[in-house]
């Protein structure tokens, strides 16, 4: 997982304006050093909200600006022009990545939206900020929230030979941080006599009623955990990496008893995976459960 | 119908043409990059989607020692009665014959001058599971890289076919290699997965049911590349036999599981001429 050096709290209110109809500050002199063009905004949005994430380099701390663009749109808009100064603060960054939510009249997030990493410009560097409608709003059951993490999307993706392909899960939030505790468990439903020992009943701690072969009722065992590998790339952005060699589920007696593999990644991604994200500071947390999408 | 070609080094143009360049510019150059050590030959073919033509006239010459990146003119006036969108495959290959690395470039406009085309060569990963790669006639499938990309139960799952000589009516079929005790694979299951090989798991017993058939839709890419869409795959069942063996499990895996092991890709010319396979390790 990608790691701050310090985060600290903006210093001072950073020089954000919004174009257009809107403005909530003028640049403080001369011109902002990054334009945003916030497109795909959905008709029923009212209000907009925009986080910075600095990340950290060989020649500068990282640091999560804790203040938010909050602006209202106007109705009928579907793209609004950001203006955002961070010159002068966290060290005059050598890049910055931006991210974006619209919330609904009721507060509820409709719409997130990320940017590339993109370098400031001595004049004004323009960046592309297209907003993704959550497919499944209604698996996101923090969306309404007003303080995070929430979840909003998780997609899939994976690239490669067979053996050595990079899986890696998609997710799409609110007020991420770095510093947050992400767990995958997959929803996949082991037969007792598949799952009888401690390397297996620990990793599958949660038990499910089930039938066996011959149709009789049995407890199974069901979330399994996951490793994973995160990738955090932004308030609004994050890459959960799942390596097929860290992930095979074995049921071992121990000794010289055969080790038999009761599941592997291959197996457990046939099943729903139940994200969940856990800020320790304020024990808030936020799942997300996958749904089979019809085609 | 002829195409003109010529190939050249590094960015010498004029010095280096080979052949008869008329008073028209070249349509394409392809620089071609990330060769790998020891190839002696290239090959290029063109494909024309628009109007779905593969150009027969294909370009292959001596890759003169020591002398990457390439520059390859082609110019296809004459040859193609408008100017339009062409994708280009290319193929190295050793003094042996076999292909080093193979590339597919997206479709690209012609030019009032002419069209810069980067073409970033792919080597072969792992040559060993590549066994048709030193085959001379086409087609030749030597690498299967496994992409997927969306939503839980919806997500776009392809197969990317690496190779030479694809040609539009190619056939492509998929088997999944997972093994199935004969003790509990019977019926059904052996209608889906019809290969006897010897089991890799002793527990599975001697001889195992495996090839269990696949579904794909094909798209073609280039003469380089290939796309196998995957839908969801049914699983393979086998219910319980009757009693008195009862005590026998119910066989019951997804198609999940299917993909989950290697799977073997055999891509047929239409005519069923030329066969070639990839098996992925």
């Amino acid at each position: 997982m990608s790691r701050l050096n310090a985060l600290r709290k903006t210093p001072r209110s950073s020089a954000l304006h919004l174009a257009g109809l809107l403005t909530l500050a003028a640049a403080s002199c001369g011109l902002p050093e990054y334009r945003m063009l916030v497109s795909n905004i959905p008709k029923d949005g009212k209000a907009l909200e925009v986080a910075a994430y600095v990340q950290a380099t060989p020649t500068s701390e990282g640091a999560l600006p804790s203040d938010r663009i909050v602006a209202d749109i106007p109705s009928g808009r579907s793209d609004l022009i950001v203006s955002v100064n961070l010159r002068g603060l966290y060290n005059s960054p050598d890049s910055a990545v931006f991210a974006a939510i619209v919330r609904d009249a009721g507060g509820c997030i409709t719409a997130v939206g990320y940017t590339a990493r993109a370098a400031p410009s001595p004049t004004v560097a323009d960046v592309e900020l297209p907003l993704l409608v959550p497919r499944f709003p209604a698996l996101s059951r923090q969306r309404c929230s007003t303080t995070g993490p929430i979840l909003l999307d998780v997609q899939r993706q994976e690239q490669g030979p067979y053996g050595k392909t990079d899986f890696r899960l998609l997710i799409a939030g609110w007020d991420l941080a770095p510093t947050d505790q992400v767990t995958v468990q997959s929803q996949i439903v082991l037969q007792p006599t598949s799952c009888q020992f401690q390397s297996c009943t620990d990793r599958c701690r949660e038990t499910v009623s089930c039938l066996d072969a011959a149709g009789g009722p049995v407890l199974c065992r069901t979330g399994c955990t996951l490793t994973t590998i995160a990738e955090y790339l932004g308030p609004s952005r994050l890459i959960l990496h799942i390596p097929e060699a860290d992930n095979v589920v074995q049921d071992w007696a121990g000794g010289r008893t055969p080790i038999r593999e009761s599941a592997t990644l291959a197996t457990m991604r046939g099943s729903p995976f139940q994200v969940t994200i856990l800020r320790a500071s304020n024990s808030q947390s936020s799942s997300y459960t996958e749904s089979k999408a019809s085609p | 119908m002829s195409l003109q070609s010529w190939i050249l080094h590094g960015a010498i143009l004029a010095a280096s043409v080979a052949g008869g360049m008329g008073c028209s510019l070249p349509e394409y150059k392809l620089l071609v990059s990330n060769i790998p050590e020891g190839s002696t030959r290239i090959e290029a073919a063109i494909y024309l989607p628009q109007s779905s033509k593969l150009l027969r006239d294909q370009v292959s010459a001596e890759i003169p020692a020591g002398k990457v990146p390439l520059s390859v003119l082609l110019d296809l006036q004459g040859t193609v009665d408008q100017p339009e969108r062409a994708v280009f495959g290319v193929a190295t290959r050793d003094a042996s014959g076999c292909i080093t690395a193979t590339s597919n470039t997206a479709p690209v406009a012609p030019s009032q001058s002419v069209a810069d085309v980067p073409v970033r060569m792919i080597p072969l990963v792992n040559p060993s599971t590549a066994t048709d790669r030193c085959n001379k006639s086409p087609p030749i499938l030597v690498d299967v890289q496994r992409e997927e990309l969306g939503y839980f139960g919806n997500a776009d799952k392809r197969l990317l076919l690496g190779g030479w000589g694809f040609v539009p009516t190619d056939k492509v079929t998929i088997k999944s290699q997972i093994q199935f005790s004969q003790t509990l694979c019977r019926s059904q299951c052996r209608m889906r997965c019809p290969d006897v090989k010897p089991c890799s798991n002793s527990n599975l017993g001697t001889m195992c049911q495996t090839g269990c058939s696949l579904t794909g839709t094909m798209e073609y890419a280039g003469p380089g590349l290939l796309l196998l869409h995957l839908p969801e795959q049914t699983g393979v069942q086998e219910p319980p036999p009757p009693p008195p063996q009862m005590t026998l499990a119910r066989l019951d895996v997804s198609g999940a599981e299917l993909l989950g092991s290697p799977i073997a890709v055999t891509v047929t010319a239409a005519d069923g001429s030329a066969v070639t396979t990839f098996v992925e390790q």
